[in-house]
């Protein structure tokens, strides 16, 4: 480890970093703009300049900026001297002198890096008298404002946009002091990862719409450390009250996931808890007076109870969530027992599901984002991962830049250094190799994409494990003529020559389940190979994984219908699923007819949740405790932000007749070896003092509720953690012991101040938990017990295949979560649903794009398709897509989910509704 | 002897000197304009709320008395959606004034503002919002600020240059 003395204190640092980066990882105040941890190097703002002495003797120094200086071993430096610290004020004032006079109108004030770094520069009186220089702003959509005026040029959101999330349509224009940044014409940022412009930009050039819309300053806000719900990721969150509304989401680093950034789905997504159709009462449906009647919590519980005593076990159906916490789950297969509960999957992918759990536990654990973006091969199959798992794509980003760093590296170029990477790399990338069935954003890092027809990429997945099994040196028995062997070769080669082969998959409705059985066993046997190579896999929902873990194989969502339809149910209860989402209206109501009483407990007042008999209000990821499980196997908890209001309690305080949440933790934990860890996750309440969620300076405590009463309320009492709702406490920056509910540290208001918190550089945050990892090799799970699923056998092809189109799913990051659509903005975002087709078989069929089209979906089991009725029979405008193989349709996933076939979806298309022909 | 008798004089003489006793209500004590009593919020010189929510006399209310609420109007105004000052906890420290970047909330020499109903001691904004500019007459912030409004764009405000033109190339 090199030494290095600053100031004339001698420090033990990190070797192969920065200046920059050592006095972050030290803790010691050094101003800075362009800079940032995940972003790296640049020099331009000649903020972070040191005096640097060549040896004991140089008294003068020559100045320096550290970001752009190795660290070596025995150097000497000083970051307060005078001629320094003059340069750096002087630096700031010139950068100050077009800054607008806008601080106590800007979203970003109170927790502005450019407010931290000028004060900590020391300029505080602006000598400069002449005019400013100003920039129209531009509408850049509905989640994030454009404030031009602001900017101080540091280039970290071109940077980012583009350099690290490959995003194009954001760009510096003009020249010298009247840089612009923005797009070339107003209108939507089109990268899924626009939001964290809003972290990035060191002022308020890009601030958040949304918490604009119900703001706040940051230190009035109430946090705790939270997991986001939007996908199977689970990327740490922050997300920040006030008042009874979430406010908003910000990013919460988590070193081997979501590192600094977030998407959009996550970060906007969360609207949905202050929304205008969240359930606060308990209702109950009066047939005798056809109304609904309010019960009070009490009458609600004993309601419950009555219900449950009368009915009888064979006479019960509940159906589990994989959109809601582990406990919830647990709690629900306590109540009613593990014969009676369902999941809320689909059997095809239940069997996904239990195929992937599998392969978890006896061929290969799956791997982080971090093990991801170093990785030098990757191989994607089937999964849009831009639009299902956004994060994920962010990461195989950096992965394809892995090449350049190793390149510039070879030269003596350190990966820091960005843009003498940049420009070494130039167009190279690590090898990308995309099997899909359609385009997606990341073909443009793609070294090779492959969009033919599902039946010829089985084909091209099997030959590429063939390639992996048998010597490489087969090439030269390989028939050059042919492309499918040519692909598989190329491919299988760049897997056996990486040294961390990734192979990248996921789990959707609609999916050839071939193709994914085919790509685990590839998956298995590249890891046979290589033990370095890594797998990841994502799911449909957030918990996807931790319902599968507590549910039997056969109990899914159909097996669930089946015994609605065959046997007599009484009671049924549904846990947070709109089952809308995943049948049709007429069948639903069907079944929801023949059942006695229908106990619905959601937090929204969903399409299901209007059917109920008994609807219970419970609180959303932010307002209660809860343990998700993600793609990897990673269970983490999320701590509650705020109280919930009125009658919303948690589902398991419904499920279990209030039980506390620490006793729940206790029979969850109980339940499997590798759960014994769980009560980590959520330290008790401590004697003495306990953590504070809001921050010292929290405003407005004696009169926010005084309009209620004037004398004031207690705040609300936490007994199921050491987080208080209250600014009395320890604070998150003392407490080195704990996850902190905030991200602050003096001098230091905005979220870079998040190198306060953590241990090493970009190192985990102190005291906050990673997560147990279940399929830890160590860890051994006895209960968690799932049948050995093998795929199911291939389906037989309806007759006169010729004439129907096989379908499959197209994903849109706004379309396909369930809680995030119900979000206005959100909504504005959604494409128009489309179906896809390619220009050859629609000018086959002789339709032209934008043609409404009608369709209906045929099940594979029909056997006389001649007679087949379209009963369901629906219309779609088309769109060309060149990207699609022929004999394949694209539907929107959601519509799939919905209408489809649970297994083999096949299409037919018309041109008007009463015909059944094409 | 002679310490008695001059207390006995001191006394006496008291008599004659005029009584200190203000007939209050009757008779009102001057009050200097700087005096820190009940707190206003006041409008710019044309007319319109100074308030633009900033939060800062929330901020700095060493008693925690203030509680508001920003919200944005159709014309681009920054303006409180409520501005609640619970005068039961007031201290009159005068710190809000001094914090304020707009100049809007001021304090004045009113201090008669007993009540008998303890809730009727929190002011609204309806209660606290006059007509007037205060003790500053002429400061308009959003003349000042680079925040574009309606009838004022961007390069408009004082000592402003017009809108850069991103698509010049001149030097």
């Amino acid at each position: 480890m090199p030494e290095i003395i600053v100031d004339g204190k001698s420090y033990q640092v990190a070797a192969g970093g920065n200046l920059l980066q050592a006095c972050q990882s030290l803790k010691l105040e050094l101003p800075y703009f362009c800079w940032h941890p995940a972003l790296n190097s640049v020099g331009s703002c000649r903020q972070c300049a040191v005096l640097i002495y060549q040896s004991e003797e140089d008294t003068r120094g020559r100045i320096s900026m550290a970001c752009m200086t190795a660290v070596a071993d025995g150097q000497r430096l000083s970051i307060k001297a005078d001629k320094v610290a003059k340069f750096r004020e002087l630096c700031i004032e010139a950068t100050m002198t077009g800054h607008p006079h806008d601080c106590p109108v800007c979203e970003e004030a109170g927790e502005c890096h450019l407010q931290d770094m000028t004060l900590l520069s020391g300029h505080i009186n602006r000598r400069f008298e002449g005019p400013k220089r100003t920039h129209n702003n531009q509408y850049l959509g509905p989640f994030i404002n454009h404030e031009m005026n602001r900017c101080i040029a540091c280039y970290r959101c071109v940077r980012f946009y583009r350099d690290y999330s490959g995003g194009t349509d954001l760009n510096v224009f003009a020249s010298r002091n009247n840089v612009f940044f923005g797009r070339a014409e107003a209108g939507v940022l089109e990268s899924e990862f626009s939001g964290n412009l809003v972290e990035v930009c060191p002022t308020g050039v890009f601030t958040d719409k949304t918490y604009s819309q119900h703001y706040s300053r940051k230190w009035d806000l109430q946090s705790a450390p939270a997991i986001c719900i939007h996908c199977s990721v689970g990327c740490n969150i922050y997300p920040a009250e006030r008042n009874g509304i979430l406010r908003r989401i910000s990013n919460r680093f988590h070193s081997q996931l979501n590192g600094h950034f977030l998407c959009d789905r996550g970060r906007f997504g969360y609207e949905f808890v202050n929304h205008a159709k969240r359930n606060e009462q308990v209702w109950q449906r009066n047939q005798q007076s056809k109304c609904t009647d309010q019960l009070d919590t009490q009458q609600a519980f004993n309601r419950l109870t009555e219900l449950l005593a009368t009915t009888d076990q064979d006479e019960l159906v509940a159906i589990g969530s994989s959109r809601t916490s582990l406990e919830n789950n647990f709690s629900l297969q306590c109540l009613v027992g593990k014969e009676n509960f369902y999941s809320d999957m689909k059997s095809v992918v239940q069997i996904q599901v239990n195929q992937l759990l599998a392969h978890y536990r006896q061929v290969q654990q799956s791997s982080d984002l971090q093990s991801l973006e170093q990785s030098d091969c990757l191989l994607l199959i089937g999964e849009d991962v831009t639009q299902t798992a956004p994060r994920v794509a962010l990461a195989v980003r950096q992965m394809s830049r892995n090449a350049g760093i190793e390149k510039a590296a070879a030269l003596g170029i350190p990966y820091w250094s960005d843009a003498e990477v940049k420009n070494i790399s130039q167009d190279l990338k690590s090898p990308l190799h995309i099997i899909s069935h359609c385009h997606t954003k990341l073909d443009d890092i793609a070294t090779s994409i492959d969009t033919r027809h599902p039946d010829v990429q089985l084909l091209l997945i099997e030959k590429i494990s063939h390639y992996l099994i048998v010597d490489a040196n087969i090439s030269t028995q390989i028939d050059p003529d042919n492309e499918l062997d040519q692909t598989a070769l190329a491919i299988s080669i760049d897997l056996r020559n990486a040294q961390h082969p990734f192979i990248l998959t996921g789990i959707h409705l609609g999916q050839n389940s071939a193709i994914f059985t085919a790509t685990l066993l590839l998956s298995a046997i590249l890891y046979q190979l290589n033990p370095a190579a890594g797998f990841i896999c994502t799911l449909p929902q957030a918990n996807s994984l931790g319902l599968s873990l507590l549910n039997d194989g056969d109990c899914d969502l159909d097996a669930a219908l089946q015994r609605l339809t065959e046997h007599k149910t009484k009671t049924l209860i549904i846990l947070e699923t709109d089952l809308y989402r995943y049948y049709s209206v007429e069948k639903l109501q069907y079944l929801f007819d023949n059942v006695e009483n229908i106990i619905v407990l959601d937090h929204l007042l969903t399409a299901t949740a209007e059917q109920a008999d008994l609807l219970l209000p419970t609180c959303s990821f932010a307002e209660s405790h809860g343990s998700w499980v993600n793609y990897e196997g990673r269970l983490q908890g999320g701590i509650k932000c705020f109280a919930a209001s009125k009658q919303r309690r948690p589902a398991y305080q419904w499920l279990t007749n209030d039980t506390d949440f620490q006793s729940i933790i206790k029979d969850l934990s109980g339940l499997s070896d590798c759960l014994k860890t769980l009560g980590s996750l959520y330290p008790k309440q401590s004697g003495g003092f306990n953590n504070a969620r809001k921050s010292v300076r929290e405003s407005g405590r004696t009169a926010l509720s005084s309009y209620i009463d004037i004398k004031e309320i207690p705040p609300d009492n936490d007994f199921d953690s050491n987080y208080q709702h209250s600014s009395e406490g320890i604070a998150s920056h003392i407490d080195k012991n704990q996850s902190p509910a905030y991200i602050w540290s003096p001098n230091w208001n905005s979220n870079e101040a998040v190198s306060h918190f953590q241990q090493t550089d970009n190192g985990a945050i102190r005291g906050a938990p990673q997560g147990i990892l279940l399929f830890d090799k160590t860890a051994n799970d006895t209960v968690f017990r799932v049948k050995n699923a093998t795929g199911e056998a291939p389906l037989a092809k309806p007759p006169n295949v010729d004439k129907l189109f096989k379908v499959l799913p197209f994903h849109h990051i706004f379309n396909d979560e369930e809680l995030s659509s119900y979000v206005a903005t959100v909504q504005q975002l959604q494409p128009k649903a489309c179906l896809k087709l390619n220009s050859q078989q629609a000018q086959s069929l002789g339709f032209t794009a934008g043609e409404q089209l009608h369709y209906c979906f045929v099940p594979a089991i029909i056997s006389n398709h001649d007679r087949f009725k379209s009963k369901e029979t629906q219309s779609l405008p088309l769109q060309i897509d060149d990207g699609i193989a022929t004999g394949v349709i694209l539907l929107p996933a959601n519509i799939i989910q919905q209408q489809g076939a649970s297994f083999d979806n096949w299409l037919l298309l018309t041109r008007t509704s009463t015909r059944g022909e094409s | 002897m002679k310490s008695q008798l001059e207390t006995l004089a001191k006394v006496l003489k008291h008599s004659f000197s005029p009584a200190d006793t203000v007939q209050y209500p009757e008779q009102q004590p001057y009050l200097s304009p700087r005096y820190r009593g009940r707190i206003v919020l006041t409008r710019d010189p044309d007319g319109e709320e100074r308030c633009v929510a900033c939060n800062l006399c929330a901020t700095v209310c060493p008693v925690d008395c203030i509680a508001l609420q920003k919200t944005e109007l159709a014309d681009g105004r920054w303006v409180a959606e409520t501005f609640d000052i619970n005068f039961a906890r007031c201290i009159m420290c005068g710190f809000c004034e001094e914090a304020c970047p707009t100049h809007a909330i001021q304090l004045t020499p009113d201090f008669e503002m007993a009540e008998y109903d303890r809730q009727n001691l929190l002011y609204r904004k309806e209660h606290l919002l006059i007509s007037g500019t205060g003790k500053y007459h002429d400061y308009n912030f959003y003349q000042i600020s680079g925040k574009a409004i309606a009838g004022k764009g961007k390069g408009e405000a004082q000592r402003e240059l017009a809108p850069v033109d991103i698509k010049s190339l001149l030097p």
